[in-house]
């Protein structure tokens, strides 16, 4: 079974699943960010821009098939293929680090003490299953998503609109200019995971004009800011306390203001954009081992990618500490990959790069 | 392949069903008022109170001898973890915190160093009761816990909420949310505030100041009714520990300050008038020449004509005077409970330029320059 994603499911898939790494990142994982989270995110737009450039200019070039594979032949098999496998790698990572904060905020939010595996498995079984189902499935689905939430953004709005104080927006640059660039690096690497959809999708023939990789970051990158912003409006700064990933939770989804009722469209929102993270990355971690390993069966890819994703979740090497070190370095080591894969075809031949060969 | 579909799908309807470890209502206890005291020995004493799911039982009786519709729980401990521990065993069901209204602390808890680890304790609990209403109790709050009753309607859950809006609306009362509470507590912005609250057995015999919110507390409040809880005046933090309070009349220009929409009634030598506050316009916090900090607003409000037309220099001038006594007040006490703090800060690029300012400091030997507008609704 070979795993394919439409391209023109490409943006509604990146949109549902990145944003909420993005807001998960600098709101839960970077919160001495303060107030000024919402400039990282901004920022990270910046830094993303000559990727999202060149997966569009990648996407643009290839008429028809596989992206990944027109680049591999003409980028050539021993560039294309570690390539592949690493960016497999991170994808693995960040199903588990996902899959975890999503494990550890369900036993939070429903009081209830369960162990790591009762909590993971089901969530990786239903995450690996709708992966097995393939990328028209889940990117149907985040088509589906995108268009349900900005009604339950509204409904939150409208219930947290007494709460929202512009002024604590201020300092502007919140912890610092150096603590403020380091976070915009971090949210660079989770954004620049919204180009891995145009690497993995296939172009559709004559298939109608698509939304590029570039536009997409780029509505991320403010989506993102402007949620940001209201979050930040909500509270004044916590400088005073330790700023765990429960007490950020707690802010996130209940802000103290609001009763249990009125939190369900937030922990809708909260939740279902977790569980498209995770099945996005668990799908696109199957689809890269599959393109490193074109022999490969797509649902022992995926089955691969889950367990693996699972045993690192479990075994603790996904936590909040590991996580923000390993954030410094994602932008360069995704940056660079991607570069590798998209700047060689183009480099060599232009437009004739990606022109499959019968 | 059709079967080994429809085995998936049911293995995971097995793995996937949420009510595997469903916890029924009757095995929850759910606290809908939680109160603080200091022991004797430093250490915290929890009261809870839990509605009995079923209704009154004749076999527990209420202090005034008839059947009660709420179990009264109360436990010691070292710390507030201690002590929910040990509430924890003498409630016979799960004790759940989530649907707490009112959290109430005794004022000797609020004094004591140890408030600020009780607060951290109640904002960073599993079981987040942040949007309960916080007050601060004169006297014993376990008592306070003891004697509100739904004097008016059935429940005493939804009755808080209503109680709560009314006072709100007339201004004597801040409507602080734990949350609001421990936000501001933990930023550097303005001071927290909380509601002032007291039990009242009898009205005092002598009348107080020159109007009805003037010098009015709690526990002196000129009235009498099966309700002996009172909610008035405010309890003013600084840096952790409360450090003073505010009576009716200061509380509702606070709210008036903070822009809240409040009615309350004003004296003016004997004569009866209707104020509505419109919020605050035009701040301006400045430095001056010798370095120190010059604020300024101006503060709208509505008279209500109710009897003869009202004078509105006199009420400009007197209400011009209550609040430089409030502000002066608030910088004795070293307190900025107004919301100035924030708009001072965004002159300033980072958090750190910001601390290093010393808003306090500069607060406390600031100039005001207050001025009132009013505008009269006649029918």
């Amino acid at each position: 079974m070979k795993l394919q994603l439409p391209l023109s499911l490409a943006r509604p898939l990146a949109f549902s699943a990145v944003t909420t790494r993005l807001l998960m990142g600098i709101f839960l994982d970077l919160p001495w960010l303060y107030n000024a989270g919402w400039i990282a995110a901004l920022g990270a737009i910046l830094l993303c821009v000559p990727l999202g450039l060149l997966a569009d200019r990648a996407a643009r070039a290839c008429r028809g098939g596989g992206i990944a594979e027109a680049l591999e032949k003409r980028g050539g098999r021993a560039v294309a293929r570690p390539v592949f496998a690493l960016l497999s790698l991170v994808c693995i990572y960040e199903t588990a680090v996902t899959s975890r904060v999503l494990s550890n905020t369900v036993r939070h939010v429903a009081l209830a003490e369960a162990s790591a595996i009762s909590l993971l498995l089901p969530l990786l079984l239903a995450a690996m299953l709708c992966a097995c189902l393939g990328g028209q499935a889940i990117g149907g689905a985040a088509r589906i998503w995108v268009r349900v939430m900005p009604v339950l953004m509204l409904i939150v709005l409208l219930l947290q609109f007494r709460s929202f104080r512009p002024a604590w927006l201020t300092p502007l640059l919140g912890p610092g200019a150096n603590v403020l660039a380091s976070g915009t690096v971090s949210a660079s690497g989770w954004l620049s995971m919204a180009a891995l959809p145009w690497l993995c999708a296939d172009r559709e023939e004559n298939g109608a004009k698509q939304r590029g990789a570039l536009s997409t970051l780029v509505t991320i990158g403010i989506f993102s800011a402007a949620v940001l912003a209201l979050l930040a409006m909500m509270a004044p700064p916590s400088v005073r306390t330790d700023l765990t990933r429960t007490y950020q939770l707690d802010k996130l989804l209940a802000n103290g203001r609001v009763t249990q009722t009125a939190q369900l469209p937030l922990i809708l929102l909260w939740y279902n954009g977790l569980l498209f993270n995770v099945t996005a990355d668990l799908f696109f971690a199957a689809k890269l081992l599959q393109l490193t390993f074109p022999r490969l069966d797509g649902r022992l890819a995926v089955l691969l990618g889950g367990a693996v994703s699972g045993a690192v979740a479990m075994l603790g090497w996904a936590e909040q500490r590991m996580v923000v070190s390993y954030a410094r370095w994602l932008f360069a080591v995704v940056g660079t990959l991607m570069l590798a894969l998209f700047a060689a075809p183009l480099r060599k031949g232009g437009k004739r790069a990606c022109v499959h060969t019968k | 392949m059709r079967s080994y579909k429809i085995a998936i799908l049911a293995l995971l309807c097995v793995l996937l069903s949420g009510c595997t470890q469903a916890r029924q209502v009757e095995s929850i206890a759910f606290a809908v008022i939680l109160g603080a005291d200091l022991t004797e020995d430093e250490g915290i004493e929890l009261t809870v109170q839990i509605p009995k799911v079923g209704g009154a039982s004749e076999s527990e009786e209420s202090s005034s001898g008839e059947p009660s519709d709420y179990l009264i729980a109360s436990a010691r401990g070292a710390t507030f973890t201690d002590a929910l521990m040990a509430l924890e065993i003498t409630v016979p069901r799960d004790l759940t915190l989530t649907q707490i209204k009112l959290l109430v602390v005794s004022e000797a808890l609020a004094r004591h160093e140890k408030f600020f680890n009780f607060a951290e304790s109640l904002a960073k609990l599993d079981q987040s009761c942040a949007s309960a209403y916080f007050a601060v109790c004169r006297g014993n709050a376990g008592e306070f816990v003891r004697e509100q009753k739904p004097v008016i309607g059935m429940r005493v859950s939804l009755g808080i909420l209503a109680m709560f809006e009314h006072h709100k609306t007339r201004g004597y009362i801040v409507g602080t949310s734990f949350a609001d509470f421990y936000y501001r507590g933990v930023s550097v912005f303005s001071d927290p505030v909380a509601i002032l609250c007291a039990t009242a057995q009898e009205a005092p015999e002598a009348l107080r100041g020159r109007d009805a919110l003037d010098g009015l507390t709690p526990e002196n409040v000129p009235a009498s009714s099966e309700n002996e809880n009172e909610y008035v005046g405010t309890a003013l933090f600084r840096d952790g520990l409360m450090v003073g309070t505010l009576d009716g009349l200061e509380t509702s220009l606070l709210n008036a300050i903070h822009g809240s929409t409040v009615f309350f009634n004003y004296s003016l030598d004997g004569m009866p008038v209707s104020l509505q506050s419109h919020g605050m316009t035009d701040l301006r916090i400045e430095n001056m020449e010798d370095e120190r900090l010059r604020i300024a607003f101006d503060l709208r409000f509505n008279v209500i004509a109710d009897l003869k037309a009202p004078p509105l220099e006199s009420i400009r001038t007197t209400l011009r005077e209550d609040l430089a006594q409030l502000l002066a007040k608030c910088q004795s006490l070293g307190v900025e409970p107004f919301g100035f703090a924030a708009r001072a800060a965004s002159r300033f690029p980072s958090l750190a330029q910001w601390q290093a300012y010393d808003w306090p400091q500069r607060f406390s030997e600031a100039e005001f320059d207050v001025d009132v507008q009013i505008t009269v609704t006649d029918t």
